[in-house]
């Protein structure tokens, strides 16, 4: 298949914007509705519009909303840490960076701190993830190969996952301990405005930052050396990356919980399509992840159990094969 | 009120056999007043109400927590206990109570230690609780108290229902429980019972939820109870359960009536007051 790169993103764009109004349309859950469900469109033309504008306001918005999002930050975090890297297998939820960041985030809520200032919350995001991606950068700078990288996302996922499960059994709120599963697993489910008034410019700013580097990531793909002769700023460029990577996912898992493998599904089916090109790859998969993450949301909702699924188990399952297949084909490269 | 999500909560392990009471009562006859420790959160708060300070030989750590026990100040001077076997070999105790929370595994070493165990199950109606009381108070000799209580606690559940006006059901007000985590109660609870003698609809029955089910933020927007019981301070520690609960979509229209968690915890005599304060609001609110 072949298509332009700018057709690729009118699709990509296209598709989001389907899936964004959809979204918007669904309710949380299919079998929530009692066999009659409402259709919101229709409520909102009807007399009684109340309910229907604070339905759509302050719980379907916000969903969609942080769904694409979060979806495109992890898209392009990933595409983002993959350049940075130079690792295709680098994704912030294999390699620790959002695994860090649900610490970060936990430690800031379960100790009362984001109660007294809401900010606390997305900068704890920010501050794991911004240490995870420092500590797999000064390894991978000495030329690490794929194993350590994998290695060191398999210890930092331990201690960052360990940890957060002890912050929350210290916290002597006894619901606290069972939460663990939202920030392993990830939801959309009952966010409100305010965790997007609180994410949103946040994730905003670490995608500015990333698309101001991506001209200087098609040079940097050839090396540090080849790239600082062709007159790359190559320490600002990395420190753009990271700060960059850094705030889209940790501002984004503070409210959404680990949702993994979206950075390293979307930005390999575009590659191709973006013929190889980093920087179009790092626009392609903004809209990719957005894309995904979006219909993953969706499907959460539309598969009829009777709690409530995680949106984790849902990108775990597309990706985790996919990232098996990944391993399999570097395997038969490096013999 | 039977909605003793922390029985379940606070020690993690569900256990649904009902143990056989030991043999037991026949010591009472004595002078020496029964030393007792108790395993689970609402057995301590019935325990605490009805037995000698002298009495109580240990209680959970859980009833310390003023989030969680209505009597946590007076519940601090004893000792505390984790729900465990081993938590209470050094103590000296006659009886211990256990409830749903306590594994079969700390279950058949007390029987292993020949402890004498009183078994109760969460309250699900005015009946079983009552039931509860009953026993428990026999077991630890002090019926009288029982007996007063129940009296006391029936006298104003009667004078709830003589009070209430005489409209048919189907024009009663609708109420509904949110506790944490969204989870509401339905039919079979005690909750719902109490919710039915103050003169309520409950919403979460009418669409066929069951107790512990989440009602979705948006079938409660829908379903606009007129009272929404709900806690709403937000506690010292904050957990995803309780944020919940503060969503702005509740903020608009449904009147809130803010009821202490703890009293919604462990089932006590209290009730008849939970149930006072609803038909008080139902007054309100036909008026």
């Amino acid at each position: 298949m072949h298509i332009g790169f700018r057709k690729l993103l009118l699709l990509l764009a296209v598709t989001t914007l389907c899936l964004f109004c959809l979204s918007l349309m669904l309710p949380s859950n299919i079998l929530s509705t009692n066999g009659a469900a409402p259709f919101l469109l229709l409520e909102l033309l009807n007399d009684d519009t109340d309910i229907a504008q604070t339905i759509l306001i302050e719980l379907r918005i916000p969903r969609a909303t942080l769904a694409l999002f979060v979806g495109a930050s992890l898209g392009l975090a990933g595409a983002a840490m993959q350049g940075l890297l130079r690792n295709p297998l680098a994704e912030p939820g294999v390699v620790g960076v959002s695994g860090s960041a649900a610490l970060g985030a936990t430690l800031a809520f379960y100790t009362g701190l984001a109660t007294i200032a809401p900010l606390a919350l997305p900068l704890g995001g920010i501050a794991g993830a911004l240490a995870a991606v420092i500590v797999l950068f000064s390894m991978a700078g000495k030329r690490a190969g794929t194993t350590t990288l994998l290695l060191a996302g398999i210890a930092i996922n331990a201690i960052a996952g360990a940890l957060t499960a002890l912050v929350l059994n210290l916290s002597p709120n006894p619901f606290a301990a069972m939460e663990i599963i939202f920030w392993q697993m990830g939801s959309l489910a009952d966010r409100s405005l305010l965790h997007l008034q609180l994410a949103g410019p946040l994730m905003a700013a670490g995608w500015i930052l990333i698309l101001l580097a991506a001209p200087a990531t098609r040079a940097l793909s050839l090396g540090e050396v080849t790239a600082a002769s062709l007159g790359t700023n190559v320490r600002t460029t990395q420190r753009q990356i990271i700060v960059g990577t850094a705030l889209c996912v940790g501002a984004g898992v503070a409210v959404t919980g680990v949702i993994g493998f979206v950075g390293l599904v979307v930005p390999h089916l575009l590659r191709k399509l973006c013929a190889n090109d980093p920087a179009k790859l790092l626009l392609a998969s903004a809209g990719g992840g957005a894309t995904l993450l979006l219909a993953a949301d969706i499907a959460v909702r539309c598969i009829p159990v009777g709690t409530e699924l995680k949106l984790g188990v849902i990108t775990a399952l597309l990706g985790a094969p996919f990232f098996l297949y990944l391993i399999f084909q570097l395997r038969t490269l490096e013999q | 009120m039977g909605i003793s999500i922390f029985s379940r909560l606070g020690l993690c392990i569900i256990v649904a056999v009902l143990a056989p009471i030991a043999s037991y009562g026949t010591a009472a006859g004595t002078t020496e007043k029964l030393r007792i420790a108790s395993f689970n959160l609402c057995t301590d708060t019935l325990l605490l109400q009805y037995a000698d300070p002298q009495q109580v030989a240990s209680i959970t750590w859980l009833s310390s927590d003023e989030n969680l026990s209505p009597i946590a100040t007076y519940a601090q001077q004893f000792h505390r206990n984790q729900g465990r076997a081993e938590d209470i070999l050094r103590l000296s105790v006659d009886l211990v109570l256990t409830g749903p929370s306590t594994s079969t595994a700390t279950r058949a070493m007390l029987r292993h230690m020949h402890v004498p165990t009183l078994h109760l199950d969460d309250a699900t109606s005015i009946n079983a609780l009552s039931i509860n009381i009953r026993r428990l108070t026999q077991a630890i000799g002090q019926s009288a108290r029982g007996k007063e209580s129940l009296l006391q606690m029936h006298e104003k559940l009667t004078e709830i229902t003589n009070t209430a006006d005489k409209t048919p059901k189907d024009q009663w007000p609708y109420a509904a429980f949110l506790q944490p985590n969204g989870l509401t109660v339905g039919y079979g609870s005690l909750s719902n019972e109490l919710l039915n003698l103050a003169g309520f609809r409950n919403s979460a029955t009418l669409l066929g939820l069951r107790t512990y089910q989440r009602f979705p933020l948006e079938s409660l927007l829908r379903a606009q109870p007129d009272l929404l019981i709900a806690p709403t301070d937000q506690p010292k520690y904050p957990a995803l359960a309780q944020e919940l609960l503060q969503h702005p979509a509740l903020s608009g229209t449904m009147l809130r009536h803010q009821i202490d968690p703890s009293t919604l915890i462990c089932a006590t005599s209290r009730i008849a007051d939970v149930a006072m304060t609803l038909a008080t609001k139902r007054q309100q609110l036909v008026r």
